[in-house]
């Protein structure tokens, strides 16, 4: 595109990439220690709080659904899934509309032979690479103590 | 050229005692705090040392896991400032030698009324106008405004041969703490006291006036961006963890204070975190080893970003001064006729290429120097307006009146149709000849005739070409600058590989030439030296002034090259590229550490969680693909691991990673595949040899 990245957007793709992430975490976390959160479980163990991340995860990211097992029908989900999805949409969707707005103003660059090609392999591979490692390092404890445990005692019977 | 000033080795001595002491002088909260990532991880030492300390009090059995996580965080700590301090000492024992030359001076300050006074140098002020003679040291920066002299700049530029300074002209400027070796010169003082030269070249090599760079500020960001994840990531755990081991029954949590602590820093980016100053200030230095001050990191660093090269031709392109290499005479004159013409227009011509043609006329026809009082002769010295320079001489000896010019085509050629002569187009041939081949044709006339040609020539400096090629793979364009007409200028371009050029650049071309190349995006560097130069160089984003330039050139330029060397631009510009890379490359590598780290902790958490009837460990304990030893060891080896690489990478942030001319795409793939996936394998191998060694020592 030939629009130089700078610390501008940096810091609102940051905030961007935070807002959600914060959600799930927090809200995943709340709902574990607190007795409201727990309550709507209909498994217990690994499952119980994969239904939660799995609630939260939702929400946070825009789909709103949520596993047949947890109950969000009550005061406490219904409250703290709608702060997610209400951050998790205008958390994302206003930073990265402040930084396409200020992408459009900035001067174009021309390319050169010193400008990183954002077409080709090595970049897809590279924006996969960063995309999952920084999903993993976000999520990897919660979703170890969810899904994975649960997948891995599936697995040992 | 590549190395002007001794190299200090990377781990002298001397540096790295008093870099010790620093480092702990740097763990004060002040110092700690412009530094949010390692910031985090000083709070985590201090409470876990708590923790510790209370441990002793209710004796604890987790005393001794405790008490080695403390240290090792605050040895990660420590690692980090020794960094920091190892990058600074360089600088700081540069500019202990400069502080030497600062002693008490005492000035001789000219009165309105002409006659002098003794003050010391501390109070000359801007405007004030002093004597120095030879043997004085000059008290401050200024400008010759009266006289000539050599003067010995040694203890700014470390360069022992003296230099001439004049008033007048682009040599003008002189800077206090130098020595006049000989005659007398009158200066004017053009900085106030405490902003000298030297003072700023003692601040900046010390690194106190150092500010974030942009790119510096961007990178922060994202590594706080990143801290803020993992605080949550590690702060969630908690609660997970805790639901988890309620659910699997379990009593007593795993993950204690010290341990949640352990991981977060273990996550959060401290390889970077702490290495991320001792690069800067490394980049800066690296100039400074090379000659070069650099007024501000930001400099350093948009010469990482320049795209654009203006090159002067002569001194960086050619080898400078334009030698006569050919006499070319008119059809039916003598070619010992032409070469004699020719000489005796010289024989007074002080500049370079008046005396190349002595010497040739020399070499080939054996024709001495003669004395000018004895031809009764007179000099007409190069003007603007004339565009020539030649001699008369009256009739004497019985020897009629002879009048000599030479000069450019136009102007001789002007000159002799003047006299009603005829302008030979046998020379107008030569003079394209010549000009097309890259020379410079002087034409020689003689009254109204034309004589002949003198064919000067530009020397390309050797492997030049080669140099251009790298910087074009690198995607650096280059132009050359060059006063020549553009025939000239156009076959020494093509001979030296640039890829583009402006002939007969006036300044005011240059400056233009600058706003035109960043209105269409492009970063330009460029070098000068001359007070002409001035406005280009502020206008430019990397402008090297020269040393031996002007004052006003050396204040609007964002480096000072103290060798004078105009070809250094193309190292400004690699040092650059290299401090980015390297800030790049250990970010990535930072951050692929994370994922051995995981495997090694989240097994020690999580390894009892739904843990069958009658078992040790549950599921998640095949997590633990290392095989190492316990959760203790194997929280405690990633612990290590984290604080060790930082003083393992110390000398890959100060000497920056290693580089070659490339282009983007390929600098990137091989940093991705040497930075990237030597970051996620490293670790792995790293912290299974720490638990093996923690195992053999018995400490877990």
């Amino acid at each position: 595109m030939g629009k130089k990245v700078e610390v501008r957007e940096i810091q609102w793709s940051m905030v961007a990439i935070l807002l959600p992430s914060a959600c799930i975490l927090l809200g995943s976390a709340l709902a574990v220690i607190t007795e409201a959160g727990l309550s709507s479980r209909a498994s217990t163990g690994a499952h119980g709080l994969s239904e939660i991340l799995y609630a939260f995860a939702s929400a946070s990211g825009n789909n709103g659904s949520a596993f047949a097992g947890l109950n969000a029908n009550t005061a406490f989900y219904n409250l703290a899934l709608g702060v997610c999805m209400w951050i998790g949409r205008f958390g994302v969707i206003l930073p990265v509309l402040i930084i396409a707005g200020g992408m459009a103003a900035k001067k174009t660059v021309p390319p050169s032979a010193g400008t990183f090609p954002t077409h080709g392999a090595l970049f897809v591979v590279l924006l996969i690479v960063v995309v999952v490692i920084l999903g993993a390092l976000t999520f990897f404890p919660a979703l170890s103590l969810g899904p994975i445990v649960e997948q891995l005692i599936a697995v040992q019977g | 050229m590549t190395q002007t000033t001794p190299n200090r080795s990377l781990f002298d001595r001397a540096i790295l005692g008093r870099a010790a002491l620093d480092s702990l002088t740097k763990l004060s909260p002040r110092q700690q705090a412009k530094n949010p990532v390692m910031a985090i991880v000083a709070a985590g030492a201090v409470i876990t040392t708590v923790i510790v300390v209370y441990d002793v009090f209710t004796q604890s059995p987790a005393l001794g896991f405790d008490l080695q996580i403390a240290l090792w965080l605050w040895f990660t700590v420590l690692f980090a400032n020794f960094a920091e301090a190892m990058a600074e000492g360089r600088g700081k024992a540069q500019a202990d030698a400069l502080r030497k030359t600062r002693k008490e001076m005492t000035a001789r300050r000219l009165t309105g009324d002409g006659r002098e006074e003794r003050v010391p140098a501390p109070d000359l002020h801007k405007g004030d106008l002093v004597v120095c003679e030879a043997g004085d040291a000059i008290p401050g920066d200024g400008e010759v405004v009266e006289g000539i002299a050599s003067v010995d700049e040694s203890a700014i530029t470390g360069e022992s041969a003296p230099v001439i300074r004049e008033s007048g002209g682009d040599r003008s400027a002189v800077t206090g703490g130098t020595k006049v070796l000989s005659d007398r010169i009158v200066i004017r003082i053009t900085s106030e006291p405490g902003t000298t030269f030297i003072d700023r070249m003692i601040a900046l090599v010390e690194g106190a006036k150092r500010q974030k760079t942009p790119n510096e500020i961007a990178l922060t960001i994202l590594l706080i961006g990143l801290t803020v994840i993992f605080v949550l990531a590690v702060l969630t755990l908690k609660a997970f963890i805790g639901y988890s081991e309620a659910e699997s029954g379990l009593t007593g949590s795993a993950a204690t204070v010290p341990v949640l602590i352990a991981l977060l820093v273990c996550l959060i980016p401290t390889t970077i975190g702490g290495l991320l100053s001792a690069i800067g200030i490394s980049g800066m230095d690296r100039m400074i080893q090379r000659n070069v001050l650099a007024t501000s990191g930001r400099a350093v660093e948009a010469a990482g970003d320049v795209d654009v090269l203006l090159l002067d031709k002569t001194g960086t392109i050619t080898l400078g001064n334009r030698m006569a290499t050919a006499f070319h005479p008119a059809r039916g004159v003598e070619k010992q006729a032409l070469a004699d013409a020719a000489q005796l227009s010289s024989l007074s011509d002080e500049t370079p290429e008046g005396r190349s043609i002595v010497v040739l006329a020399k070499d080939q026809f054996n024709l001495r120097g003669r004395e000018l009082h004895d031809l009764k002769a007179e000099f007409i010295p190069f003007t603007a307006q004339t565009r020539m320079s030649g001699i008369d001489l009256a009739a004497h000896d019985g020897k009629p009146a002879r009048s000599i010019r030479k000069g450019a085509a136009d102007a001789v050629r002007q000159h002799v149709e003047g006299l009603r002569g005829a302008y030979p187009p046998d020379v107008a041939e030569t003079v394209d000849r010549v000009a097309k081949s890259g020379g410079t044709p002087l034409v020689v006339s003689e009254g109204a005739q034309v004589l002949g040609v003198v064919e000067l020539k530009d020397v390309v400096k050797g492997g030049i070409r080669e140099r251009f090629a790298q910087l074009r793979a690198m995607g650096i364009r280059t132009v050359m600058i060059t006063g020549d007409n553009a025939l000239t200028a156009a076959a020494i371009a093509a001979e030296a590989g640039v890829d583009d050029f402006m002939a007969q650049a006036t300044p005011e071309d240059k400056l233009r030439r600058i706003r035109a190349e960043q209105g269409a995006g492009h970063l330009v560097a460029m070098t000068g030296d001359g007070t002409n130069d001035a406005p280009a160089l502020a206008q430019a984003d990397v402008g090297v002034a020269m040393n031996t330039g002007t004052q006003a050139a050396r204040e609007a330029g964002n480096m000072v090259d103290l060798d004078s060397d105009p070809t250094k631009l193309i190292e400004v510009v690699e040092i650059g590229k290299q401090l980015l890379m390297t800030r790049g490359a250990l970010t990535t590598f930072s951050i692929a550490n994370d994922v051995a780290k995981y495997f090694a902790i989240l097994p020690a958490l999580f390894g009892a969680l739904y843990a069958a009837e009658g078992e040790a460990f549950g599921p998640l304990a095949s997590l633990n693909v290392m095989g190492l030893a316990s959760a203790q060891s194997a929280i405690l080896s990633a612990v290590i691991f984290n604080a060790i690489i930082i003083i393992v990478l110390i000398p890959l942030a100060l000497r920056g990673v290693s580089y070659r001319p490339m282009s983007a795409e390929q600098v990137l793939r091989r940093n991705l595949l040497v930075y990237g996936l030597g970051g996620l394998v490293v670790p792995f191998v790293g912290i299974k040899l720490i638990d093996l060694a923690l195992v053999a020592l018995g400490l877990a």
